[in-house]
């Protein structure tokens, strides 16, 4: 019906216009809407006539237009014809035509939106300012540069480049590897095509890290500060520090900066690592307790003590195989005027002087009382913490 | 039951016996157009055109391919007698509906 295998016929002159129309984009597009074919052809068999008509009377042009005007005119009605006739695949087809048409606009919004624009604004290191870099490494160390536009889109950093300016010697390579040699300060140009910025590379090699080796935390005290030093090759101290701490288990501790929160009882361990050095602090974290006395396998308790002048107390251990750990931890705001003493079991210094592990198979009594020292005036306050082992 | 028609349909349908063996798209849009004195797209013509040979009133045939087109035949259509008929019942409709109308209508002086 629609003359599809119809013997071919010769193009005449006038008709160059209309074969080259035929396969025009426009009839493309509306071939694909997916409406019955010879629903379409008859439209479009029309449209093509009309437009020859046309292109003798008006010109080439002028046809042209109108044959787009009308073929979009017309579009609808084959998107309703595709509907009606075209079963699942055509409804599916005009569905999915619909669905661009709609969110094209929203696409083009948000490419515009979000589209990158070129590099516009560099920031060396991670903390996202153009602040200083310290260095403590005497290791080489990659640079880490962040390139945005100027929306603040973040950028491939591919491309950027590092070079040594002036100041103290620094090996510093194209691709951004530092090597500090010696202590002091250096300025480095970091580039990436047009846009350059410039940052001071404090060089401050570290050899030693000293972290306490034990800290005694509460359950519910506030978070307590890990005091750290940093020693350079020659045994001095380095004030300016960049450096990382971690918690070995964060259900029994978790860090806040150089700040360490007791979450549960328990033991664990919190490293510190500066330049090239790294140290760790064993944490025994205590729960509160009334009385020693019951304590279990494994258990960490601390019990509240508050002594005047002449005053002590005492606690009855149970025995165990395991060994018991004691020291006492004064308050914060108290000078540490509280002892330890143990009677019945078998002691040995543990970290410190006055910090005890304790063999005591057939219990033990461990007595608190007030140091010599200790003027009359005030009553001294301090927790026994007593960890028995697992 | 009979099929009703809508005004378009009606004004295509009086537009393929008017044309008679000239009625194909083209013609029936100018057709309509000129009458109605409103520009109907090919488009809008060919979905009522299908509508009517849907309903029975229209058949259609294939011309002989024709350069002008080019390669594709025109569509030709041709009132059937289900088409015929609906025509007269429209006419006969409209006139009794306009029967004894035309010296009631009193038009508001300008």
């Amino acid at each position: 019906m629609t003359g599809h295998g119809a013997p071919r016929l010769p193009t005449l002159p006038w008709e160059r216009g209309l074969k080259a129309g035929v396969s025009s984009w426009t009839e493309r597009i509306l071939q694909h809407l997916g409406a019955h074919r010879e629903f379409s052809d008859s439209i479009l068999g029309d449209l093509a006539e009309q437009r020859a008509n046309l292109t003798i009377v008006y010109g080439a042009a002028a046809a042209q237009r109108w044959y787009v005007r009308e073929a979009l005119r017309s579009a609808p009605h084959l998107l309703w014809n595709a509907v009606q006739y075209g079963g699942p695949l055509g409804r599916a087809r005009v569905a999915a035509i619909l669905a661009v048409v709609a969110l094209a606009p929203v696409a083009i919004l948000a490419a515009n939106l979000f589209s990158d624009g070129p590099p516009a604004r560099l920031v060396i290191g991670t903390s996202g300012t153009t602040a200083d870099l310290i260095m403590n490494s005497r290791e080489p160390r990659q640079l880490a540069t962040t390139v945005f536009d100027a929306d603040g889109h973040t950028l491939p950093s591919t491309g950027v480049r590092y070079r040594w300016i002036s100041g103290t010697p620094a090996k510093v390579t194209p691709g951004g590897i530092v090597t500090c040699t010696q202590p002091g300060d250096a300025s480095v140009r970091v580039s990436l095509g047009a846009v350059a910025t410039t940052t001071l590379l404090r060089c401050r090699p570290v050899r030693d890290v000293r972290a306490p080796d034990v800290l005694a935390l509460v359950v519910g005290d506030p978070a307590q500060r890990v005091d750290v030093e940093a020693l350079d090759a020659d045994g001095h101290p380095v004030t300016l520090l960049a450096g990382s701490m971690s918690a070995g288990d964060s259900t029994i501790v978790t860090l806040d900066g150089q700040r360490v929160r007791a979450r549960a009882a328990g033991t664990t361990w919190v490293t510190t690592r500066i330049g090239d050095g790294e140290s760790d602090t064993r944490v025994h974290v205590y729960e509160r307790a009334t009385s020693p006395e019951a304590i279990r396998r494994g258990q960490h308790l601390a019990v509240s003590v508050r002594l005047s002048t002449g005053e002590m107390h005492k606690w009855r251990l149970p025995a165990s195989r395991e060994l018991y750990f004691m020291r006492m931890i004064p308050d914060p705001s108290a000078e540490s005027m509280l002892r330890i003493a143990i009677v019945g079991a078998n002691c040995v210094p543990w970290f410190d002087a006055r910090s005890f592990q304790c063999a005591a198979p057939h219990g033990a009594t461990v007595f608190t009382y007030r140091a010599a020292s200790a003027g009359p005036a005030r009553p001294s306050s301090g927790r026994l913490a007593i960890w028995r082992e697992p | 039951m009979k099929p009703t028609l809508g005004p378009l349909e009606l004004a295509a349908l009086l537009a393929v016996a008017r044309l008679a063996d000239e009625a194909y798209g083209l013609t029936v849009r100018q057709d309509v157009s000129d009458r109605a004195g409103r520009d109907y797209s090919v488009g809008a013509i060919y979905t009522t055109l299908q509508r009517l040979e849907t309903k029975g009133l229209l058949s259609s045939r294939a011309s002989e391919p024709l350069p002008i087109r080019g390669g594709r035949s025109r569509r030709l259509f041709s009132v059937t007698g289900a088409g015929a008929r609906a025509i007269r019942d429209a006419q006969q409709k409209a006139a009794a509906m306009w029967a004894d109308v035309g010296s009631g209508i009193r038009t508001r002086p300008v």
